[in-house]
């Protein structure tokens, strides 16, 4: 499909062209028909024409990443103009941070014209992030809830232009008292929630207290003035924010830098970024980035946010639990708050197995992290992985479960899918777990009690769960196999095996990387064991391309080039090959190595494989 | 949108496949000098050595290894060559002109495709002398990117022209250039200045470069220095500064000033952007004959605004009776930052920012390189506010 030129023509004016109305060209008519990956090429190629003839851009920089980065800021801006009411408040539900505030924003601008219906609040759970948005919003409606929103505001401003009143006394040198950092914790976070609606006065000398610290090397202060800023997302910070994500020597700093700046909604934030990630080299920094661009809406790098996590799990198992003070009074790790709080920003089904594991982790806002990314994800199994952790989770995070599954039912009526149909699978899938309880009663594994025996026993029943057909249940059984008896690579293979024949891939290749990494030499001697295996990342591969994401793809196809694939069928081999040249194609077109009308043999591809696998239940 | 050509630059670019040619042409003469980067055959590149006067500075014995391919990212020093080589590096003009006439030379010799130890070794030298010389870093900074693989032969045949420029500027009496490398330095009186844009280079060169509004007399200033260097005055874009003591330096214009007692509002009124607004330039300022200073020294400006479009894939900024093309470069999104503001329902009375020479990047022969505004900041009027949009990043 090509773009129409009227929506090129609002994109390179923000979707508010003089004189147009500006609820013509909301998402209802071009975003919802639109696969992302396939208007995502072409956008990046018609937006580059709007750049100058001449410009000094960076030559390494990821195209897949800018265009993705242009497509999410295109949505949002469509999203600043829709007259959706209904898509509106999915997104409100089920969107990310920034499409969230998008949403609201129109949503404020309909009420204000008294389009929009009334919502029921209750179900709704927002971000402490957006409570500015929904104040906003709240305020233009009526009853009880407009009435104490309109309230609230008016007492922000009142505040605000007090703090500006006693700023300008200290600028004039008649007080001395930093007013800002003086206030009650309570008004200071009020004042930087709403610092959009302050003067540039109150900015620029929010700004200077900054600059100050800078000044000083000192990073603790510099931090946590950058950590206040988040919420602020004020456009009139990022030139400074850009500077210290850039140029600043201490990664912690810049780390901080790139949460404060993700948040802002500005075309400028995404080349920033970008630049940021050519050079990051320090862990820190690398997940702040994570996090930064799942925010503007194109996750990247959740391979290595996963190894991260798969590695802070490992490390916390080899801790020891029953010494020092209680968790909730245990120094907070920073790192580990780095991750979450990136695995928070992300919507990628391949993190939600290191995110159930943190869902119970002793640390609530570990918890809650996971539980909102697997919310976040927005596919149909998380409803299942949701259900699956509901009984380990402390009921004060129980609205936290009841957020991510709006969450999830948002992005599905977002994709075009009824809700009562997922709510009919839950259903099923509340069956097997109750079948699993049955099958493993007495059978609950502690985490310091490993057993090989009971894992045997595990399995077993995972075996007669799966010829009853109860494949949750069958995986479910599976995992405490796995915890009984870390060590022994069967049940993560027969997961992956079970998943596999049904489609699911992401959770069939969780499994069966596990298992890879428990026993390679033992699944790679078989012919009958690596073909599926290869098979399975060969698919995915495939589907990630499909969709836009070579990136991923690659790292996927990466992780198989430690291991001696030789006893793999040919044909597979051979997919796998053809699968790797196709991704090394567009990177050489893209650099004039081979002629843009070369296409080559399409070889051995999804057909083939499938064809190969006979045993596949789908087909 | 009517496409105006800018006719006070006439800096040419010819380009072939491998290699390109920039004719700068004296007004009202016939003189020309030419510069050449490419793969050229040694005689021809002899002819246009001579042709360029360059022909003495470029003896053989002089340029040791020119043509041997090498890495020029070598990490250890050479431990071969002449002495010349290996000596420590001097700070007198002439022998910095001395170098970057040899630079110049072996660059030529060798092809711009074809870095060679010699050329590797001259550069660092060249680096070493530059010191605070910004328009020798630049220049060697503009060298070095078209001598990098992938970089068209224009871009390093016009950073020779403005090598050659450089040159004429260190071994000639006077002249503004000349006046940008020393720089004499005179105290200022009092003055009240706004911060009305700002840049930051980053890469071979990390500088920062404000443009300062003295709100009494309408005056251009530039604050320059290397980023995160503390004798800058401190604030942001939109501060008010009074200043009380003060250093101004020679140069091209607008000229450099030293501030160093003042006192700072975080940012200026109402009142003082829109006086600021009122003495932004309708016309573009008077630019040298050959403008490669351009490359060499980006010339900041403070126009008025009647609109921001986009025509043939490219952003313009209409104001008084000239249209500029818009570039952002090295500040990413600054155009679409403005196209939204406009977009949004807010008028632009001025924008601030620098004209720039860019070679021209089309396919054809004897293009004209071209002049383009990057946009530093914009003063935009939303409703009966001002406010000044800072594009830096």
């Amino acid at each position: 499909m090509t773009l129409p030129r009227d929506l090129l023509t609002a994109l390179e004016r923000g979707l508010h062209a003089p004189g147009s109305d500006p609820g013509s060209a909301g998402p209802q008519d071009w975003l919802g028909r639109a696969r992302r990956h396939d208007w995502k090429g072409q956008l990046a190629g018609q937006l580059a024409l709007l750049a100058p003839a001449a410009t000094s851009a960076p030559r390494s920089l990821d195209a897949t990443l800018t265009s993705g980065l242009a497509a999410a800021r295109a949505r949002r801006l469509a999203l600043r103009s829709s007259d959706d009411v209904s898509t509106l408040h999915a997104i409100v539900r089920g969107g990310t941070l920034l499409e969230q505030r998008a949403a609201l924003a129109r949503l404020t601008v309909l009420a204000r014209s008294s389009v929009a219906p009334p919502i029921d609040l209750q179900e709704l759970q927002f971000d402490p992030e957006l409570e500015r948005d929904v104040l906003l919003w709240l305020a233009e409606g009526t009853g009880a809830a407009a009435r104490e929103a309109r309230a609230t505001l008016a007492q922000v401003q009142a505040l605000l232009e007090r703090v500006e009143r006693e700023v300008r006394q200290v600028v004039d040198g008649l007080a001395a008292v930093d007013p800002i950092g003086s206030l009650e914790p309570q008004e200071q976070a009020q004042v930087l929630l709403h610092l959009r609606s302050a003067s540039s006065f109150l900015v620029g000398y929010s700004i200077d207290g900054l600059l100050d610290a800078l000044e000083r090397d000192d990073v603790r202060e510099t931090s946590r003035r950058l950590v206040a800023w988040r919420a602020a997302a004020d456009p009139r910070l990022l030139p400074t924010l850009a500077n210290v994500l850039l140029d600043n020597p201490d990664s912690a700093v810049r780390a901080e830098a790139a949460r404060a700046l993700s948040r802002i909604d500005d075309p400028r934030v995404a080349p920033t970024l970008q630049l940021a990630y050519q050079t990051a080299s320090a862990r820190e920094e690398r997940i702040a980035l994570i996090e930064a661009f799942g925010l503007q809406g194109e996750p990247r790098d959740s391979e290595f946010l996963r190894e991260s996590l798969e590695a802070y799990q490992r490390e916390s198992a080899l801790r020891p639990t029953d010494v020092g003070p209680p968790p909730s009074s245990r120094p907070r790790d920073h790192g580990q708050l780095g991750l979450v709080g990136a695995l928070d920003a992300l919507f990628d089904v391949e993190l939600v197995e290191a995110a159930v594991r943190l869902a119970t982790h002793p640390q609530a806002e570990v918890q809650r992290a996971a539980i909102r990314a697997i919310g976040r994800v927005g596919e149909d199994s998380a409803l299942a992985w949701l259900d699956r952790i509901h009984a380990d989770v402390p009921a004060g995070l129980h609205g936290e479960l009841a957020a991510a599954e709006s969450s999830i039912l948002g992005r599905a009526e977002l994709r075009g899918e009824k809700p009562e149909f997922l709510l009919d699978e839950r259903r099923r899938a509340a069956r097997e777990r109750a079948l699993v309880r049955k099958f493993s009663r007495g059978l609950d594994v502690p985490p310091t009690k490993r057993h090989r025996v009971l894992a045997w026993v595990l399995m077993v029943r995972a075996t007669v769960a799966r010829w009853l057909g109860a494949r949750e249940a069958a995986s479910e059984l599976c995992d405490r196999a796995h915890q009984a008896d870390p060590g022994w690579y069967l049940p993560p293979w027969f997961q992956g095996r079970l998943w596999w024949r049904v489609g699911d891939l992401p959770r069939a290749i969780a499994g069966y990387r596990r298992a890879l990494a428990l026993a390679p030499r033992r699944l790679l001697r078989h012919t009958r064991w690596i073909t599926p295996i290869l098979q399975c990342f060969v698919l995915r591969a495939e589907t990630l391309m499909a969709q836009g994401h070579g990136v991923r793809a690659q790292r996927l196809l990466d992780e198989l080039w430690p291991h001696d694939l030789s006893r793999a069928a040919s044909p597979v081999r051979l997919a796998l090959r053809r699968c790797r040249q196709n991704l090394a194609l567009p990177a050489a077109r893209a650099r004039g190595l081979v002629a843009p009308a070369w296409r080559g043999d399409p070889g051995p591809g999804r057909d083939t494989l499938e064809r190969i696998d006979g045993g596949n239940e789908n087909h | 949108m009517a496409e105006t050509k800018i006719t006070s630059v006439t800096v040419e670019v010819t380009h072939a496949d491998t290699s390109a040619c920039v004719v700068v042409r004296q007004p009202g003469s016939d003189a020309q000098r030419v510069y050449v980067a490419g793969e050229l055959p040694p005689e021809v590149a002899d002819d246009v050595l001579r042709a360029l006067g360059l022909a003495e500075a470029a003896a053989p014995s002089s340029v040791v290894g020119a043509g041997a391919p090498s890495s020029r990212r070598s990490s250890a020093p050479l431990t071969f060559g002449s002495s010349e080589l290996m000596s420590a590096p001097s700070s007198s003009p002439d022998a910095l002109a001395d170098l970057l006439e040899e630079l110049a030379t072996a660059v030529l010799r060798a092809g711009h495709r074809q870095p060679t130890t010699t050329v590797d070794e001259l550069l660092q030298r060249a680096w070493r002398l530059a010191e605070d010389k910004t328009p020798v870093a630049r220049a060697l900074a503009s060298l070095e990117e078209g001598l990098e693989r992938d970089a068209p032969a224009i871009q390093s045949a016009l950073a020779l022209a403005a090598l050659g420029e450089l040159v004429s500027a260190l071994r000639g009496e006077s002249g503004d250039l000349r006046g940008e490398l020393q720089g004499r330095r005179d105290s200022i009186e009092s003055c009240t200045v706004v911060e009305v844009g700002r840049r930051r280079e980053r890469g071979a060169l990390c500088w920062e470069t404000r443009l300062l509004l003295d709100l009494g007399s309408g005056h251009l200033f530039r604050e320059e220095g290397a980023i995160g260097d503390r004798r800058l005055s401190r604030g942001i874009v939109g501060r008010l500064l009074s200043v009380s003591l003060g250093r101004r330096r020679g140069g091209l214009a607008p000229p450099r000033i030293e501030v160093q007692q003042y006192e700072y509002e975080p940012t200026a009124s109402a009142a003082q952007l829109d006086a600021a607004g009122a003495l932004a330039s309708p016309h573009l300022p008077e630019l040298s004959a050959s403008g490669l200073e351009l490359l060499l020294v980006p010339r900041p400006v403070w126009l008025t605004a009647d609109a921001v479009d986009v025509a043939d894939g490219t952003a313009w900024l209409a104001t008084g009776a000239t249209t500029l093309p818009l570039g952002d470069g090295s500040l990413p999104g600054a155009i679409a930052t403005l196209l939204e503001a406009q977009g949004g329902g807010s008028e632009i009375r001025a924008v601030g920012g620098s004209l720039e020479l860019r070679p021209s990047s089309g396919a054809g022969s004897g293009e004209e390189s071209h002049l383009v505004l990057v946009p530093w900041s914009a003063l935009v009027e939303e409703g009966a506010h001002l406010r000044l949009l800072d594009l830096s990043t």
